[in-house]
């Protein structure tokens, strides 16, 4: 555990090199992809976004493909097309930017549904079936979305069911002054980002990742983590519940977080601190429509649960 | 003295005890201050029996016909307790009520927790003027009841008054309790019959890609014409030796819809409603982007579910001055 | 058939549970009065029942309105025919039994099902007017209990209920109000005496001793085995040889039959009271009477304290001023030593009676006696020497006397049982001028060695003789007495006529002993029920009541202080159920966290409330900034507090050391 938690530190203190002053949201990008799941970043354009899925495949060693989200992409930019060879006379499979470990899917929102649901599905399958043929993804797989404030014009903001499929939701917003300083007189990101060396091979990410769900959850943290979903769906502050997968993400993220932490065992503290970015994306208020306003409200009062 | 009504909590009072206590926010825990109980008909009835067959007692003087009678008496005793157990102590709570047309039966997710191990049964619900409904709360556990309730007029209308009562296991008593929550519920216009959307869409080109609006997305691939923008030229197919070929988008059409209330000058309100209703609902079908137009506000251009609800809640609240209604009161003009 | 053929089997599990429980509950309460209904009654009312039950298994459909119309009037005609009345104890029970099998028949809505259980319940409570045993009331608790888990099963009106859960909420609602049911029975003030006066039931035969007796007539009372009465002394009880139980005296013959014409006299008329002259010690006792329709009150010769509610006539017989319909029980005391009436010679015209025409044989002996005797006492000596010295014989069986019953009896046939004896020897005494009268009551009775009390049974029936003798007064003689063992037929009798003689027969074998032993416990069982359920009444209870409060030191209590302590030991009952049963459950805390709420509260009393929200590390780390001065008590406790709730494996002991670290600390 603790040679788990002496690495993390080590990842996250590099990465913290390049992205100045974000090193929870580091940590929490860490759990996101310890724990197997896919993360949505959500912010404005310029804060970091792009750089901060480059530093954690960087420093993990990570094969990276980026995705440019248009309106015009098609389904077929991401996953590949089968192109017919006039020599051999058959058809050759060319393989889309999704087969890699790492991919950033920058501006999610900005592609039509029919290609958001491409790369999703395959985020959801851990494989892509194209003309008949399914192809399995590369092991592991991590998806960074990205995506502007859904109010933005020209969006099309993803549908619920498709936000479920990302384990968290995270935002950076602006560096913090002395963060910004050095942002401003320090050396260019991406010169630092070329000389960043892989800290992990992909076999001790893996050894990584099958601890995680070894960490230990008592039975008095799944009543407490019980309790949270209970009062989802019970409160009249929102419309829509919790819905089970959202339980076993927050639980899986909280033993991440657990784990990263160097202990064998969940504490209601892990849950805390992953709750608002696994559950944000997930609620809906009751009174309908505006839910960035309402969202912080919301996890609020999920946050007031008592501990049982 | 003052003549303000006592409304301390375990305090009897008879507005309470008729009506139960003011909207509140759930979830309602039927404590003892909430719970009542009186004799049904059977068990007045029952009690001149007793009293008929305690006369008879007296006067045979008959021990066994005494005991029988105490017995009985003691009985219907021990039923008050249990009656009034079998309610005491479920909390019942009332979660989002999602909005539906006028006309249709609204569904109220009424949820009972029985906080108790035992099964509590024939427990009924009511939202009075509808008939009550009966059901068992296993031990433990919570029970979802969806409460059918009819709908007469659009609006925000406030949730009557549920009403659970019991009268098991001797049917002699009726131990009943209140709940009235404040919890509203909307509902929408009725749609009218179908009518065309008010504009044809026309289609044309959009050039500016990337910042398409349309809802659906690549429709097909055409032959090159002189004239058509690069940007749309599929590169790859060119690269593959197969001709200029141009990417066709079909969702770039008619990307303002306006919904106007006043294009309907020769209906009444009612009308206009319900026929702007059934445009917003094709229109959300079609999946264009359209805009609703009512005397006062305007809702701008949009679509997905969030903005069908938008329009759709302007449509039910029209003219209504304040956003709060009490129950099942009229709120349209 | 709208269903597929069923067997039966399937069609009971498809049938109505609650209407089910009803109508077995229903027939149950109806067993019970089947001896006592004409046939006239049941076969309706079973026919009733067996259509409801097939429609039950949707075998046959309910008549319709017309036909329940046309039901309910045949059935006021049919009791009307059977009973004469519709009024009564009687016919109300066959018109009960009747209108409830017809309310069978409209039996639908939830309304009627009610009404059918509160019929059911009637139905058990006018099983009691006729039978109070021990068996019928334990019957009847069974039918309750039938009848209230139809009420519940038809109140919780799902489809398919766990089996018999039904059956275990009425047996527990029952068992819950057994308790309040015993402080009513207890302590409800009890009014004596009917509150108006009851329709005359007395067509009902009664078996007892009746107001007249023909000596010629078969006795049915001597195989009855049944109890007449029960009889507990508080002092000594007196030898067997004095056990005489008065009961009605006889003083007008007409040749065959032995009456009273005071018993046709309303009750209570006064007389002029026989003088008594008591000796020895009296004797007190406490007879508990099986009702026996009559107004005879039994006590041992010679009463010497009057019941409540009733009289001594001047034969010294106790009447009751009503009939004897429920149990009764009255505290006696008597004088076994006395003389009675020795002053003034009795009225010669009551006493000396005899029809002319009546046993001339007789006559003729006794004046035969009386020219040879000249005192009063020398001629009774010698008629019971008469009767020593001819063969007569004591029998159960006597021949049947067609002619004059005294005479025959007399010379020719010289066969008999006690009453023929007492006849034959007053008429003798009568004819001799020697004013005498028939006593008849009980002899002996039966020591029930379980229970300390005697048993008299109307087996032991008994008739005797009382002679009035200058300077003695009424003196008893029993004429059976002198006949002498060898000429006792049955070896019953002669325990009762000649206990002496009966010590030289052989013991009874085993079984018998052990039957009898059996017979004895039953009886003691039936003593007490008696005793205090069926014969609880007002002054038993305030003998409760009393001793209950001198008990606590208080005197002079009356019924409001019963009332006052019925009201307080319900309320205290109720109380006691209610109190489990209204509890709100709250969710259980274990050791752990009842622990860790003790080192929270101990914070919370430095100003460091724990958010319920707050996690233990975090609340850990406020904690340690607010007071760096407990730092590492505040971390050694959190950290074992996590390690034993949240920790895969918590150390052994690691509670112990937690407690004990809690207690410890001093913020």
């Amino acid at each position: 555990m603790t040679d788990i938690k002496a690495v993390i530190d080590t990842l996250a203190a590099r990465a913290s090199d390049v992205v100045l002053g974000k090193e929870h949201e580091i940590r929490l990008s860490l759990a996101c992809l310890l724990a197997r799941g896919h993360l949505l970043i959500e912010d404005l354009p310029g804060v970091g976004k792009t750089t901060l899925a480059h530093v954690l495949a960087k420093i993990l060693g990570l094969e990276y493909h980026r995705i440019q989200f248009t309106s015009d992409l098609l389904p077929a930019d991401i996953l590949g097309v089968s192109i017919f060879e006039k020599e051999r006379g058959d058809f050759r499979f060319l393989p889309g930017p999704i087969f890699a470990q790492l991919i950033l899917a920058d501006e999610v929102n900005r592609a039509t549904p029919k290609a958001q649901s491409a790369l999703l599905e395959a985020m959801e399958e851990g494989q892509v079936t194209i003309e008949g043929e399914t192809r399995p993804l590369p092991e592991p797989f991590f998806v960074i979305a990205t995506q502007n404030p859904t109010h933005q014009i020209g969006t099309f903001p993803l549908p619920e069911s498709q936000l479920d499929r990302f384990l968290m939701r995270i935002s950076l917003g602006y560096p913090n002054p002395r963060a910004e300083r050095k942002l401003l007189t320090g050396q260019d990101r991406r010169e630092l980002l070329k000389d960043l060396q892989p800290c992990l091979d992909s076999a001790q990410l893996a050894r990584i990742q099958t601890a995680v769900p070894q960490v230990h959850v008592a039975d008095a943290l799944l009543d407490y983590l019980q309790a949270l979903l209970h009062s989802s769906r019970q409160s009249s502050h929102f419309s829509v519940g919790l819905s089970p997968r959202a339980g076993l993400s927050l639980l899986h993220s909280a033993q991440a977080w657990a784990l990263m932490a160097g202990r064998d065992h969940v504490l209601p503290e892990d849950v805390q601190t992953v709750l608002p970015h696994v559950v944000g994306h997930r609620l809906r208020g009751s009174n309908g429509g505006d839910e960035d306003t309402n969202a912080d409200a919301l996890i609020a009062k999920l946050a007031a649960v008592a501990i049982p | 003295m003052a003549k303000q009504p006592d409304t301390r909590p375990g305090r009897f009072n008879l507005r309470r005890f008729l009506q139960g206590e003011g909207p509140e926010p759930g979830p309602i825990l039927l404590t003892q201050n909430r719970v009542y109980i009186l004799p049904t008909r059977h068990g007045v009835f029952f009690g001149l029996q007793l009293l008929v067959m305690l006369v008879a007692a007296v006067n045979y003087n008959n021990s066994l016909a005494y005991a029988l009678t105490f017995l009985l008496s003691s009985l219907c005793l021990v039923a008050i307790l249990h009656t009034y157990r079998n309610l005491l102590h479920v909390q019942v709570d009332v979660a989002h009520i999602p909005p539906v047309f006028c006309g249709d039966n609204l569904s109220a997710p009424v949820r009972l927790d029985n906080t108790r191990k035992g099964t509590r049964y024939a427990v009924g619900l009511q939202f009075p003027p509808q008939d009550p409904s009966r059901v068992d709360l296993p031990g433990d556990q919570c029970f979802h009841a969806g409460m059918s309730l009819p709908t007469q007029q659009r609006g925000r209308h406030r949730l009557g008054r549920l009403t659970l009562h019991t009268t098991y296991p001797l049917g002699l008593f009726r131990a009943w309790g209140h709940a009235q929550f404040d919890r509203h519920y909307l509902v929408y216009p009725r749609p009218d019959d179908y009518h065309p959307l008010p504009v044809t869409p026309s289609y044309h080109l959009n050039l500016s890609g990337d910042r398409g609006v349309g809802s659906d997305d690549f429709a097909t691939l055409r032959h090159y014409h002189p004239g058509d923008p690069l940007r749309h030229v599929h590169w790859k197919i060119v690269a593959r030796g197969q001709g200029l070929h141009i990417k066709q988008f079909g969702g770039d059409r008619a990307e303002e819809l306006w919904l106007n209330w006043d294009d309907l000058p020769t209906l009444d309100t009612e009308a206009r409603l319900s026929r702007l209703t059934r445009w917003v609902m094709d229109a959300d079908t079609a999946q264009f982007s359209y805009g609703l137009k009512l005397p006062g506000s305007q809702i701008p251009l949009g679509h997905g579910p969030a903005h069908r609800h938008r329009c759709l809640k302007a449509l039910a609240l029209f003219g209504a001055n304040t956003p709060d209604t009490g129950t099942a009161q009229t709120v349209a003009a | 058939m709208k269903h597929p053929p069923q067997n039966l089997h399937q069609r009971l599990r498809r049938a109505n549970h609650p209407r089910l429980w009803l109508l077995a509950g229903l027939a149950l309460s109806f067993i019970p009065h089947l001896p006592r209904l004409p046939l006239l009654i049941i076969a309706p009312s079973v026919a009733l029942l067996v259509w409801r039950l097939a429609h039950e298994l949707a075998l046959v459909a309910l008549p319709g309105r017309f036909v329940r119309g046309l039901l309910t009037v045949l059935a006021l005609a049919i009791t009307f025919t059977a009973y004469h009345t519709l009024f009564g104890r009687e016919a109300g029970v066959g018109l009960l039994v009747v209108m409830s099998c017809l309310k069978l028949m409209e039996m639908q809505q939830p309304r009627d099902i009610t009404v059918v259980v509160g019929l059911g319940y009637f139905v058990v409570a006018t099983v009691f007017l006729f039978d109070q045993s021990i068996l019928i009331g334990l019957y009847m608790m069974l039918v309750v209990v039938v009848l209230t888990t139809a009420l519940t099963a038809f109140n919780r009106g799902t489809a398919q209920p766990p089996r018999w859960l039904n059956l275990r909420q009425a047996g527990q609602m029952l068992l819950q109000a057994a308790p309040i049911a015993l402080l009513l029975f207890l302590l409800f003030p009890r009014i004596p005496g009917p509150l108006w006066n009851l329709p005359d039931d007395s067509t009902a035969a009664g078996t007892g001793l009746s107001d007249s007796m023909s000596p010629g007539k078969i006795s049915q009372l001597s195989n009855n085995n049944a109890v007449a009465f029960r009889v507990q002394f508080d002092t000594k009880p007196p030898p067997a040889t004095l056990r005489y139980w008065r009961g009605p005296v006889f003083t007008y013959f007409d040749s065959k039959t032995w009456s009273n014409p005071d018993h046709q006299r309303r009750p209570g008329a006064p007389y002029q009271q026989p003088g008594f002259r008591a000796a020895g010690t009296a004797t007190d006792y406490t007879v508990t009477l099986e009702p026996h329709q009559q107004r005879w009150l039994f006590a041992l010769d010679l009463p010497s304290r009057l019941p409540l509610r009733s009289t001594l006539s001047r034969e010294f017989e106790l009447i009751s001023k009503s009939p004897v319909y429920q149990l009764r029980r009255y505290d006696m005391q008597s004088y076994t030593d006395y003389q009675l009436d020795p002053a003034s010679p009795p009225d010669q015209f009551r006493y000396l009676q005899l029809p002319n025409n009546a046993a001339p044989r007789a006559r003729q002996l006794a004046r035969q006696w009386r020219n040879r005797f000249a005192n009063d006492a020398d001629i009774m000596q010698q008629a019971l020497q008469y009767f020593r010295q001819q063969p007569f014989y004591y029998t159960r069986k006597p021949p049947l006397m067609p002619g004059d019953p005294v005479d025959e009896f007399l010379f020719d046939r010289q066969r008999g049982f006690c009453e023929h004896y007492a006849s034959a020897f007053v008429v003798l005494m009568r004819a001799a001028r020697i004013p005498a009268r028939v006593v008849t009551g009980y002899l002996g009775g039966e020591t029930n060695p379980l229970g300390d009390y005697f048993i008299v049974r109307q087996s032991d029936a008994h008739a005797w003789a009382e002679v009035w003798l200058s300077g003695q007064g009424w003196v008893r003689v029993d004429p059976t007495a002198v006949i002498p063992p060898s000429r006792v037929e049955d070896s019953q009798d002669l325990q009762r006529i000649a206990p002496e003689a009966a010590l030289t027969l052989a013991p009874p074998g085993w079984a018998t002993r052990a039957w009898r032993q059996l017979g004895f416990g039953v009886d003691n069982m039936n003593h007490y029920w008696n005793q205090w359920i069926i014969n609880y009444n007002d002054q038993q209870q305030m003998a409760l009541l009393s001793g209950l409060f001198s008990y606590l030191g208080l005197k002079n209590i009356d019924w409001r202080d019963m009332v006052g302590v019925l009201a307080g030991g319900v309320t205290l009952v109720l109380v006691a159920l209610a109190l489990p049963l209204l509890r709100f459950r709250r969710r259980r805390r274990d050791a752990i966290t009842a622990i860790y709420t003790r080192f929270c509260r101990k914070l919370a009393r430095r100003g460091l409330s724990r958010n319920p929200a707050e996690g233990p590390q975090d609340f850990a780390l406020r904690a340690i900034l607010a007071l760096p001065g407990n730092a590492s008590a505040i971390v050694d406790i959190s950290r074992r507090y996590q390690q034993l709730r949240y920790a895969p494996r918590p150390p052994t002991d690691g509670l112990r050391h937690f407690r004990s670290a809690v207690r410890r600390f001093r913020p």
